[in-house]
């Protein structure tokens, strides 16, 4: 991969799960099971995929990322009910989160195995922090509340989390909108980009997000 | 083995075996999950759509099972192109109710599928939607954390309000449109005012 699209690539494949991020709730669900999924096919995929010719890794890396989302979708669906009602038709998106763990090198040698499931660990610590400022962002200004529907996530302490700021009615409807995912997204990668150029002015075009 | 300064066995059986554990590894896992979660979910899809149930007709009003009392019908003109399940509530075998699964075409976003609960003289007892794609935080203000507007619905019938009411407002009917929806309600006032049509026409069959 040529460097830009090593950088825009993970952009790219973040662009299927915007839809999630309409409120803090749904983020932080697909935030724990992106976490889980990705770390743990990034256990299997250390194992394998340095045994197999180049031709070859694309498939165990399709098939293990398919089998772990099938998994978690499974068990979600069995075990946590109601947070499959609120995230249950996005958790197939993750398929991309876990193909995005391929962009590490794959072929790592066997003392740096645990690097590789750190590696799966990063890629959804990334992936989870712009997934919840983004769910954040917009619930409030779509929605005019932060934790809204809260109690689908388990446990009961969970109930007292909703709160709403102001009424709905008030709020940016086209934050919650699809399009407000990506005007959100660039809004944000825009302020880090600026927080970036301005901790260190030179050369700070390559950490910044294109 | 492998080695760091080799890490590709040359053998091609080698290379394949460790994909072929690989896909059996995952294949193994799936199955193992799915056959301990598969009751479950089961279970799971019952109690939700039960507990909608419930929610139209509570458990007080009948003593018999909702979900198993049910009939299919096919009835294209007023309840969609789908065959759809009536399901009958009774108490000590006399009708008290029913509840009508139906779809509205029209919505903003394709189909609305709801459930519309009728008590035995043809007054609307509730209507839930169950599943719907109109645009988020404006073609769903019927949901219930935005409006009652589904509320307002109950005790409504065929002869209050009067045929040519059963609209919105911007229709000449006595319901409200959403803040800048009108195609959701219209599309869901529909479906309802044809359930109920279904209901006063077919009575005799919705029960039997």
């Amino acid at each position: 991969m040529t460097p830009v699209i090593k950088r825009v690539a993970p952009l790219l494949l973040l662009c299927p799960l915007l839809a999630v991020s309409d409120s803090l709730v749904n983020a932080l669900g697909l935030c724990v099971v992106t976490l889980l999924v990705t770390t743990i096919a990034s256990l299997p995929m250390s194992l394998t995929l340095q045994r197999l010719p180049e031709y070859g890794r694309i498939a165990a890396v399709v098939v293990i990322t398919a089998g772990t989302v099938t998994s978690a979708l499974l068990i979600i669906h069995a075990w946590f009910y109601p947070l499959y009602l609120a995230i249950g038709a996005y958790i197939p998106l993750l398929v991309a989160a876990g193909l995005m763990i391929t962009r590490y090198d794959v072929v790592t040698p066997r003392s740096q195995r645990t690097q590789f499931v750190f590696a799966g660990l990063r890629t959804g610590l990334y992936f989870c922090v712009s997934l919840l400022s983004l769910g954040a962002v917009r619930e409030f200004v779509g929605h005019g509340s932060l934790f809204f529907g809260a109690e689908a996530l388990p446990g009961e302490w969970t109930k007292q989390l909703s709160h709403p700021f102001f009424s709905i009615d008030y709020g940016f409807v086209l934050a919650s909108l699809p399009p407000g995912a990506f005007i959100a997204m660039g809004i944000l990668a825009a302020i880090r980009n600026w927080y970036v150029s301005r901790r260190s002015p030179v050369g700070a075009t390559d950490k910044q997000i294109e | 083995m492998v080695t760091a300064t080799n890490p590709f066995p040359t053998k091609l059986a080698r290379r394949y075996a460790a994909l072929a554990f690989a896909l059996l590894g995952v294949i193994a896992t799936v199955v193992v999950v799915s056959s301990l979660a598969n009751e479950r979910i089961a279970r799971n899809e019952r109690a939700w759509f039960v507990a909608h149930l419930d929610a139209l007709i509570p458990p007080t009003l009948h003593d018999n099972d909702l979900f198993a009392d049910v009939v299919a019908v096919h009835a294209p003109d007023l309840l969609g192109a789908e065959s759809t399940t009536i399901y009958r509530a009774r108490k000590n075998g006399t009708p008290v109710g029913a509840i009508i699964a139906t779809t509205a075409p029209e919505g903003y976003g394709g189909d609305i599928h709801l459930l519309v609960a009728i008590d035995v003289a043809g007054s609307v007892l509730g209507v839930d939607i169950l599943s719907h794609n109109e645009t988020q935080g404006i073609g769903d203000g019927f949901a219930p954390h935005r409006s009652d507007w589904l509320t307002r619905l109950i005790g409504k019938s065929l002869s209050n309000p009067q045929p040519k009411q059963w609209t919105i407002h911007k229709d000449g009917g006595e319901f409200d449109q959403f803040t800048g929806a009108s195609v959701t309600p219209r599309a869901i006032l529909k479906a309802v005012r044809q359930t109920l049509e279904y209901y006063a026409t077919h009575r005799e069959e919705v029960y039997r």
